[in-house]
Parts: C-alpha cells; structure tokens; sequence
C-alpha cells in the first residue's frame, strides 16, 4: 500500500481482485492512499480502525453485500461517504442504493475518466442526487 | 460512399419483401427500400441523408441506442423480437392496424466506415396464427378441466349411491327381520289387545320400510344430490321416531344449528342411535346430544351413559366390518361425513358411556336464526 | 496453459458486467426488476462439461448461442433448462400462465433475451481488450448439452468458461447459465490479453 501522508484515504470494498487492482491502480495515480477490502465485513472494520474518507463499494460481494453493507453503516453511524460501484445498471438498484445512504451509484467497468472526478467532487463536499 | 448509388445493391435491397434501412454511424439514413417506403408511407428522397431518429424519436431510448451502438462499434447482430418491440417502424395496415415486425440489426463496413443495416420483417400473420393457436389451447384446457370436474362429479355420485345401496339394503334388513319377529309373534298370540299392539308395531314397521324406500327412490330419482343444509334437530327428531328408544331418553341441545353435509346425514344420526341402542347395555337411560365451538369449527357430541366402548374395540371401531350386526354402521357414517370434510371419533371411556364427536370445519355449520 | 485465480477473478468480472448490463436493458424494456447474485465462474474442458455441472445435465435444454472469430474463437451461449426458460419470458413479458410453454413467438423472446446476454457478455469482455471479433447470426436450440453443442465442429473445443448465473424476478427463480466455449489455443490468447491488460489497468 501506498501512503501519501496528507493525502484523503479512500477504502474500496470488492469481491474480485481485479477490480480491486484496477481501482486502487487509478486512485494511487491521483496520489490517494487506497486500502482495499473484500466483503461488507472485512470492510466495515478496516472502516472502523482506519477511518478512510470515502469508500467505494461493491454490490454484489458473498458474506455481506453492498445493500447490507450500506444498512450497516447506517446503523453505527459510520460518518463516511459511500459511493456504490456496481455493474448492475438497473435504475430500480440506484434508487435502492441512493435510499440506503448512498452518496451516488457508478457503474462499471470504471474508468479514470468517470471515476476520478466523482471522487474528487465527494471529498469536496459535494452530494448527487 | 452512397451505399444506395450503388445499382446492383439498391437493386436486390428493393426486390426484397423485407424493410431494409442502412444507417451511418450518426444514425443518418444511407438507404431506405422500396418495402419499408412502401410501409411507412415515407419515399426515400424524403429521408435519405437525414438522422432516423426524427422522424421515429423511440429510437433515442436506452433500449435501442445501447445495443445499436454496439452494433455501429463492429459488435455481434441485436435481434429484437415481436413481443418486445411489435412495432419497430410502425407501418400501418390498409385497416389501420399496425403490421407486427421482427427485427434485427447487422453491422457492415465498407470505405472504412461503419453502418448498421436493419431488416425488418413483417410477422403479422405469424401473430395472428400464435394467437389464434393459443387461444384454441386455453379452450382445450378449460375443456380438459371442465370434463375432469364432471368425471369427479359423476365419481362422487357413484359412490354415495353405492353407499346408499348398501346402507339401505342394511337398514331393510334390519326392518324387515323385525316384522318378520312380530309376525311370528302374532301368529302364536291369543290375545287381542296384544295382537292389537304389535300390529300396530307392524303398522310402524311398515311405515318405516317405506320410508326407507322412498327416501332411497327420491335420492336417486333427484340424480346427484349436491350437499346441503340441515337442521340437526329435525334429523334426530326423525331418526327417533324410526327407532324402538325403549325408555331411552334422547335430550338435544342445539338450538337451531344447521350442518352442510350430504342428505344422508339423516342415515348418520339414526344409525349412532341405533348404535347406542343396540349396545349401550340396560342401565342406559340417556343420549345427549350437545355442540360446542372451538377454533377450528364446531364439535357436535353425542354421549350416552350405557357401557361404553372397550378399549380393544376402539381401534376398529370405524373399520369396515367391525360390529355385532353387519358392521357397515361406523364405516359407513365417517363415509358419508367425508363428503362435506366432516370428520367423526370416539372419545368415551369404558365403562362410562360412549361419546362420539363429529368434528364440523368452519365454513360447514351454522345456526338458522342468525 | 496458466488458468490462475487472478484469471478467473478477472473472467467473473467481465461476466458480471456483461450480466449486470443484460440486467439494465431487460429492466428498462419490461419495468420488472431483476435481483442479481454472484456469478459462479469455473474454467473446465470442454470434454468435463458434461460431467462436472448437473445443471446442464437435462435432456431439453434451450440455449441461444452466438459464435465468434478473431484473435480468440468459440461460441458464447445462455442455456435454461426448459421449464426456467418457459417462466423467463412469461415473467418478463407480464403473462400470467399457469403452465407456460415455448412456442414460436416465445422462442422468438428468448432469443432475444439471449442476443441481450450473449452481446453485453462479449461486448464487456470485447471492451476490456480493445478486440474486435466477427460473429455469426445467433441462433436458438434445443435439447441436451451434447446436441447442443454437437451443431457445431465438436472436434476444435478445448476449454470451457461455465459460468451460472442466478436471477430472480419477482419471486421467480430462474437459473441462467453462460457458457462460453473456446477452441484450441483460444482460451490462451483471451487469458494472455488479460494479463496485458490488468498490468496497465485504467
């Protein structure tokens, strides 16, 4: 793991180590230190002990997926936004999303230039509808 | 390059009975042939060059633009088919009704640029056919439904008139060797007063016979008898005037309660009466008949004070041919009750009397006043 | 031939995508929702396919396939046994039928649904790997896996990707399953593109 001291830390939750490669690979570029996580779970502590800035979440994921994960943080208040990275286009899965507490719903494949300024935008504050 | 210059292409493109249009990348018509101008009411010159999707804005969706641009990037054909997209270009009929279209989309190449080419397929009278052949199968599957009910119905009617049969043959039986008992009787006897009595148990006999017979006439005669509401009341009421109680008091407490069962229930009341009758012992003086509610319906009760029944009786109690007489009595009583989902136990303790309970679900009683 | 988890891994992702795009589209068409679930992904040979999953093990199967060409070549596939595939188009069209059958207009849905899957499979992977491929025109059939797949060169298939895909509609439960099949020495080339790929991700 990368850190760059100073520099907003962002937690990415996904099943698939590619995914997780991807991600982490873009963000590192922006000069962001990434933790990664493969569950809801495991997710959720690292949440906890390391207090990241912005998480970005999977949906689909075994043990606890993105919807109970985003109940969860719900529940224990965990102030840290959530941004849902999914590959289901749905519009009926972003209302649900964006119901539990989601700051706002991509989809995949993600690319830099769909994933960077999004990000960008959430840790400065900013909320989409 | 204009596809549509091209003679021999616009040529085949035309002859065919098919809606062909050919779209460049930004969704401009590139070609339009006579099939679909024919359809749409729309020439080429009027359409040629322009993007496809003013005049058919249902394009723009999701549904569409998604697959075709994957179509446009060299991707694999999109098919779209009748039940989702009926009208893919709608062309109307000479009756106004729209011709139902099969479609599917094919990427093409040719000067280094992409187009996708449509051919749209008039399906209608494959729809109508469907349609008609599904129709023509729901009818035959109501008519499959219609002939099982029937054949249940018929199945049912056979089996309570074969309950009948029996039930009345029994019950004659019974009568007639009791007639036969007095007749001998009166052929030995002396005395008028008492010849006068048993003919007048005779007369009753009599009556009862043929009350039997009617009774089993009009059942049959009345063809498949539905079940229907009775007065509990005026079942036992009849039931005790067709059986010798000899002292035996019968108290009922049921106000106006009415059963949904099969007209036999009548053969029910009088054959658990005649039961207790026939073995309840000498020192039984009382049959009560009671109801009482409970969640799952109403408990009708009939308990004597007579014998009781013995515990290694119990378990056959409700077999065919168990008894002292011919034992159709139990078997045939849980039979009838069946019918309307009525079920019937034995819950005395020997020694004190018998009590059988009949077990009516909801739905299957009710009380006439209310 | 190297089929690591990081292979796989990568496979399931770009077949959830495919998946989960096939998913937006059948949703935006027919305004039901479709609850999604992991994809299971194995990697087997082909001669295995038969053997190894007992979902496919059905003597009337029906599958919409799609072949392609290129730098990688095989068929791609979405096989229901009969009964899923009677409810899937039932469901999705709003009929309330107690027992539903396929008849050519259904048939006709169904390959629509599979043309949905099929390309949104291929497009993903297709993407990822700037590739361009040929394909043929998808076609419908029935009957067992062997038959199925009988009705094209038998002989040239080596690997398998099987991956099974649960969707539920409305209380319905219906289990598709994606296969795509690879001819000799193509697996290779995808998983070799993968790789290249994954190391200059973004």
């Amino acid at each position: 793991m990368v850190v760059h001291p100073g520099m907003p830390k962002i937690l990415t939750i996904d099943d698939s180590g590619f995914q997780r490669k991807i991600i982490t690979s873009i963000l590192e570029q922006e000069g962001y230190t990434v933790l990664s996580a493969e569950n809801g779970k495991t997710g959720f502590s690292l949440a906890s002990t390391e207090s990241p800035d912005l998480i970005i979440c999977d949906l689909l994921m075994p043990e606890m997926d993105g919807f109970a994960f985003l109940r969860l943080v719900k529940e224990r208040n965990l102030a840290v936004p959530v941004l849902i990275l999914t590959s289901d286009i749905q519009k009926t899965t972003r209302e649900e999303c964006l119901s539990l507490g989601a700051v706002d719903v991509l989809n995949k494949p993600v690319t830099k230039v769909m994933l960077v300024p999004r990000v960008k935008a959430v840790l400065g504050g900013e909320r989409f509808p | 390059m204009n596809i549509s210059s091209s003679p021999p292409l616009a040529e085949y493109l035309d002859i065919l009975p098919v809606g062909i249009i050919v779209l460049s990348s930004d969704y401009a018509v590139v070609s339009w042939n006579r099939t679909i101008s024919e359809w749409t009411g729309i020439p080429a010159e009027e359409i040629i060059g322009r993007d496809i999707r003013e005049r058919f804005p249902h394009l723009r969706d999701k549904r569409y633009a998604l697959r075709i641009q994957q179509v446009f990037e060299g991707g694999p054909a999109a098919l779209f088919s009748t039940q989702f997209h009926p009208h893919f270009i709608p062309a109307p009929l000479p009756d106004g009704a729209l011709r139902y279209q099969k479609t599917s989309v094919h990427s093409l190449h040719a000067g280094g640029k992409s187009y996708a080419i449509f051919f749209i397929d008039d399906v209608t009278e494959l729809v109508t056919q469907v349609h008609a052949f599904r129709k023509m199968k729901d009818r035959a599957y109501a008519e499959i439904e219609e002939r099982k009910r029937k054949e249940e119905a018929l199945a049912l009617a056979n089996r309570k008139n074969n309950l009948l049969s029996s039930i009345t043959r029994h019950d004659l039986l019974n009568q007639i060797m009791a007639l036969k008992f007095y007749i001998e009787l009166m052929r030995e006897e002396k005395d008028p007063a008492v010849i006068s009595e048993i003919l007048q148990k005779e007369e009753s006999l009599a009556g009862i016979i043929e009350h039997q017979v009617n009774f089993a006439r009009d059942y049959q005669e009345m063809g498949i008898h539905a079940p229907a509401w009775q007065q509990v009341n005026g079942c036992i009421e009849r039931a005790r005037a067709s059986l010798p109680t000899k002292g035996v008091e019968i108290i009922m407490d049921l106000d106006s309660l009415e059963i949904y069962a099969d007209p036999l229930l009548e053969k029910v009341f009088y054959n658990l009466i005649d039961n207790a009758l026939n073995y309840g012992g000498s020192n039984m003086t009382a049959i009560w008949v009671s109801s009482e509610k409970t969640p799952e319906g109403l408990v009708l009760s009939l308990e004597d004070n007579g014998t009781g029944i013995e515990a290694k009786d119990r378990e056959h109690l409700f077999t065919r041919g168990f008894g002292k007489h011919t034992g159709l009595g139990l078997f045939l009583i849980r039979e009838i009750l069946s019918i309307t989902e009525i079920g019937i136990r034995e819950a005395g303790s020997p020694g004190k009397g018998a009590r059988f309970e009949i077990l009516v679900p909801e739905g299957k009683f009710r009380y006439a006043r209310e | 031939m190297n089929i690591d988890n990081d292979s796989v891994d990568a496979i399931r992702e770009l077949i959830n995508i495919g998946v989960g795009r096939a998913a937006g589209l059948l949703n935006e068409m027919t305004g039901t929702h479709i609850h999604l679930k992991v994809p299971e992904v194995r990697i087997l040979r082909y001669s295995d396919l038969t053997r190894e999953s007992h979902i496919l093990d059905h003597d009337h199967l029906s599958a919409v396939t799609l072949r392609f060409e290129g730098s990688f070549s095989g068929i791609s596939m979405l096989v229901f046994p009969p009964e899923s595939a009677a409810i899937l188009i039932t469901a999705l069209t709003g009929e309330k039928i107690e027992a539903p059958d396929l008849d050519a207009l259904r048939v006709e849905t169904l390959n629509e649904v599979g043309n949905i899957v099929n390309n949104a499979v291929m497009g993903s992977i297709t993407n990822v790997l700037h590739e361009r491929l040929t394909y043929s025109m998808p076609t419908y059939h029935e009957g067992s896996i062997g038959e199925i797949l009988n009705t094209g060169k038998g002989g040239r298939y080596e690997w398998v990707i099987l991956a099974i895909s649960q969707f539920n509609i409305s209380d319905l439960h219906v289990v598709g399953n994606i296969l795509m099949i690879f001819e000799i020495g193509s697996l290779d080339s995808l998983l070799r593109k993968l790789h290249d790929c994954a190391g200059s991700a973004g």
